[in-house]
């Protein structure tokens, strides 16, 4: 069996909160620095061949922004993403590394080049002929939208391994169906953010009168044109998925369905202003109102990361790995060992009083629930069950799966089902358990056989959402 | 195991653990420069000398790389952290579990140092007034704090009988009191490390800007650096009292023993040569060549020796089972690959660079401008 980890309780926040708001800021801010590193080489471009007399006075302004934003916050949330996903998820990661170490390992040498190549730019760009500069910054980009290529397709395995499922190896498991249509994806966002930070810095620019502000942010917004791909890129991302989880966002879950809606219409919204405001120079866009289509850009890559990660549900690694960490393919063992049984790690805080069966049952909560849910805090347990029957409380969680398709299968036997709804209702406020009789045979037998019926397979394909 | 490290190792093991000491190494020299500069821009902002004098020279120059040398300290630090998660990952998984948001107060610390040094760079805040020294103490203590949690973190995930004393009683109820001594044995570790960059940086300003080294600029990082080294020293020896029989054992086997020895005898080759620096007062190559090479021995000498220590606790056969598996995955060959090209696109970046820069200095003198088919 795996090694158990010690998990904690994040209060009434959920653990996905926490990784998700942090994964959200260093998505956004790694965009922003591949987009940026494009941007850049544009507008040297523009300065090299005289074709906009300001470009290179924005382009060292911008540069700076880009190294106080990307080059610390960027890095430092990168480091920062990989020891949450630890506090979350240590099997995910482990299995992530197991699998994709060495690609990893190339980003890493991206990482330098990226490092290097911008450090020089920031230090002597002053001092530096046209064409240096304009090498070191294609340099810069091309390491920096490499660093995106390669973990695209780390992320994107994980929804999509596609023939790694079949043992088709790494390559299988990186180019998998949604590596392209997300690579692509990316890209767009990340020129579309870096052109909206344009603006904003360009606004700040107080030596230069209006026109002149206009006309750079003018050239900044031609890096927003691949906007107009989006749709087709987005229809492509949602073909490829699997119909579950296309079900699932597409209706069959209310929020992550308004969460696409809001990825859709923030994008839409910021893609309208681009081509009217921007594009066609119907309009002018001020600080207040860059800065307020930077913070749309924010919340479409904020709901388009709870999109990614939710539609994977109920796995961690589809096919694999499940939400909570317990592998496909350990269900049936740890219905018959149970799957607390071997945990060397005691309850602590408050819970550390419990009696012996509530206590049970907060250890199957800690292990098989407590990724996703809390106990009366955020997608709280007692909450969701409060107008459960007992009989249907047992019920839905022996036969987790088939209550919610996105649920993974219970991963215990009949007793630890009763020790967990033993411990929901008393978050309910149910008569202590030391009250109450302890489950008598049939009834333990009757959760067997709902524990029999529901299987230890996830919900097939067609019922998951 | 009658081996040195790694050669008595399994075969993936051996190869993995290279690969982390050898990415750890090319980190701890960029960590220790930001640490032991941090320090020392610190100290300098606390004392009366403000801008002028030796300490000042080197404190404006440390002022000046720092922040690039913490982005490198990141950069180069995934790697190390990607290789321990295949060499040991229960134990560094649930040591970070474990220490939770104390572990993970790091990331706050982390941007905090790092603004900091923008902020000192910026030079906003003028000499010896207060606002300077807060920022010069808060940055140091960030760094010292992010130094003293890998330290501590390291140490809990061999301590695996205290883990679920740990779990039960919360983040704060671990302390190990040779934790401290080994952070201050790599606190004074890092001097030497600093000394020898900073050497060589303040060699290469003293040739572009024609303005030779005083000796008493060359005395105040020689005797940073022996002080450093003397320290280190003597905290080795402590912490080698410390450690359990087990861990004791394993310091003085096969596996660790010829690489402490390297590591004494590249602490005393540098040693020697600060001595030197710091009588004749000139920071000459061959004598900073000595030190900076004894320097880097003695830090390969104590990581290895380190691995060593840390296989002792651990579970090898069980460890190398999972070694062999990771090592079936694909993707070396195009990692050595991109190795060698990115350090090829790297080496000739900083040669675009350079070459960029003389043509620059020789147009600003009034030379020819060097060609550039756009200038």
């Amino acid at each position: 069996m795996p090694p158990f980890y010690p998990t904690h309780d994040f209060g009434p926040a959920m653990k996905g909160m926490v990784i998700g708001g942090l994964g959200i800021l260093h998505v956004f801010l790694a965009q922003f620095a591949i987009g940026g590193g494009i941007l850049l080489y544009y507008f040297q471009w523009l300065a090299e061949r005289g074709r906009e007399p300001d470009a290179r006075r924005f382009l060292d302004g911008f540069f700076r922004v880009l190294v106080l934003v990307s080059f610390v916050l960027g890095a430092v949330t990168g480091v920062a993403m990989w020891l949450t996903t630890i506090q979350v998820g240590p099997r995910t990661i482990g299995l992530m590394v197991d699998e994709f170490h060495w690609l990893w390992a190339v980003e890493w040498t991206f990482f330098c080049v990226e490092l290097v190549s911008g450090y020089l730019f920031y230090r002597y760009a002053a001092r530096l002929p046209d064409r240096t500069r304009r090498i070191l910054l294609a340099i810069y980009a091309l390491a920096a939208w490499f660093s995106l290529f390669w973990i695209n397709g780390i992320l994107s395995w994980q929804l999509t391994p596609g023939r790694w499922l079949e043992g088709g190896g790494l390559w299988a498991g990186f180019f998998n169906p949604s590596f392209w249509p997300s690579l692509l994806f990316r890209t767009v966002v990340a020129t579309t953010i870096a052109a909206l930070a344009a603006t904003v810095v360009i606004n700040t620019m107080a030596e230069l009168d209006r026109e002149r502000r206009r006309r750079l942010i003018t050239r900044a917004a031609h890096l927003m044109a691949p906007m107009i791909a989006m749709p087709l890129l987005g229809l492509w991302f949602f073909a490829v998925i699997p119909a579950d989880s296309r079900a699932w966002l597409l209706g069959g879950s209310v929020p992550m369905t308004m969460f696409v809606a809001i990825a859709a219409l923030a994008s839409l919204l910021v893609g309208g202003y681009a081509a009217l405001g921007l594009l066609r120079q119907k309009l002018y866009v001020n600080g207040a109102t860059a800065t307020l289509l930077c913070a749309l850009a924010f919340g479409a890559t904020g709901a388009g990361e709870f999109v990614r990660e939710g539609a994977r549900k109920p796995f961690t690694v589809r096919e694999v790995l499940y939400s909570n960490s317990i592998g496909r393919d350990e269900v049936a063992a740890l219905r018959a060992r149970g799957s607390v049984t071997d945990d060397p790690y005691p309850l602590a805080g408050a819970d550390a009083a419990l009696p012996p069966e509530l206590a049970l049952g907060a250890k199957v909560f800690r292990l098989q629930c407590s990724v996703c849910h809390t106990a009366s805090g955020a997608n709280g347990l007692a909450e969701l069950t409060r107008t459960w029957t007992p009989t249907q409380l047992r019920m839905n969680v022996a036969m987790l799966q088939r209550t919610k398709g996105f649920m993974p299968p219970f991963a215990g036997p009949a007793a630890e089902v009763e020790a967990l709804a033993r411990w929901i209702e008393s978050l309910h406020g149910a008569a202590p358990a030391s009250d109450r009789p302890a489950a008598s045979p049939a009834e333990l037998a009757a959760l067997a056989a709902w524990l029999d019926e529901a299987g230890t397979e996830p919900a097939p394909f067609e019922v998951r959402p | 195991m009658s081996e040195p490290f790694p050669f008595g190792l399994p075969p993936a093991t051996a190869g993995y653990a290279t690969l982390y000491a050898l990415t750890l190494f090319l980190h701890a020299v960029l960590l220790s420069y930001v640490l032991a500069g941090a320090g020392w821009v610190a100290v300098h902002a606390l004392g009366r000398a403000g801008a002028r004098g030796s300490a000042g020279r080197v404190a404006a120059l440390l002022v000046d790389w720092l922040p690039f040398a913490l982005g490198g300290a990141i950069t180069l630090g995934v790697a190390p952290l990607l290789f321990v998660q295949i060499l040991y990952r229960e134990a560094f998984y649930t040591s970070n579990l474990l220490l939770f948001w104390r572990w993970m107060a790091i990331v706050p610390a982390l941007v905090a140092g790092f603004y900091g040094l923008y902020l000192a760079k910026s030079g906003r805040f003028a000499p010896r007034t207060l606002a300077r020294r807060a920022l010069g103490l808060g940055t140091f203590a960030a760094f010292a704090f992010v130094a003293f949690s890998f330290t501590d973190q390291h140490a809990l995930a061999l301590a695996r009988g205290s883990w679920v004393r740990v779990y039960q009683g919360g983040p704060l109820s671990w302390r190990e009191p040779a934790v401290v001594v080994r952070f201050g044995l790599w606190l004074a570790a890092a001097l030497p490390a600093m000394a020898a960059l900073v050497g060589w940086q303040l060699r290469a300003a003293a040739k572009r800007q024609a303005a030779p080294l005083e000796p008493r600029e060359v005395r105040g990082l020689a005797v940073a650096a022996g002080v450093g080294l003397v320290l280190a020293a003597a905290l080795a020896l402590a912490y080698r009292g410390l450690v359990s029989e087990v861990e004791a054992a394993a310091l003085s086997g096969p596996l660790a023993r010829p690489w402490l020895f390297v590591a004494g005898a590249g602490a005393l080759a540098a040693g020697l040569a600060w001595v030197a620096v710091g009588f004749w007062g000139r920071l000459g190559r061959a004598a900073l060549g000595a030190a900076s090479l004894g320097t880097a021995l003695a830090m390969l000498g104590v990581i290895a020796a380190r691995e060593a220590q840390r296989l002792a606790v651990l579970d090898v056969d069980a460890l190398a089972v999972l070694h062999v598996r990771a090592a079936q995955a694909g993707g070396l060959p195009l990692f050595v690959a991109f190795l060698a090209v990115n350090a090829a696109v790297i080496a000739a970046a900083v040669a675009l660079v350079r070459r960029g820069l003389r043509a620059h200095a020789e147009g600003a003198a009034g030379a020819p401008p060097a060609g550039d088919a756009h200038q």
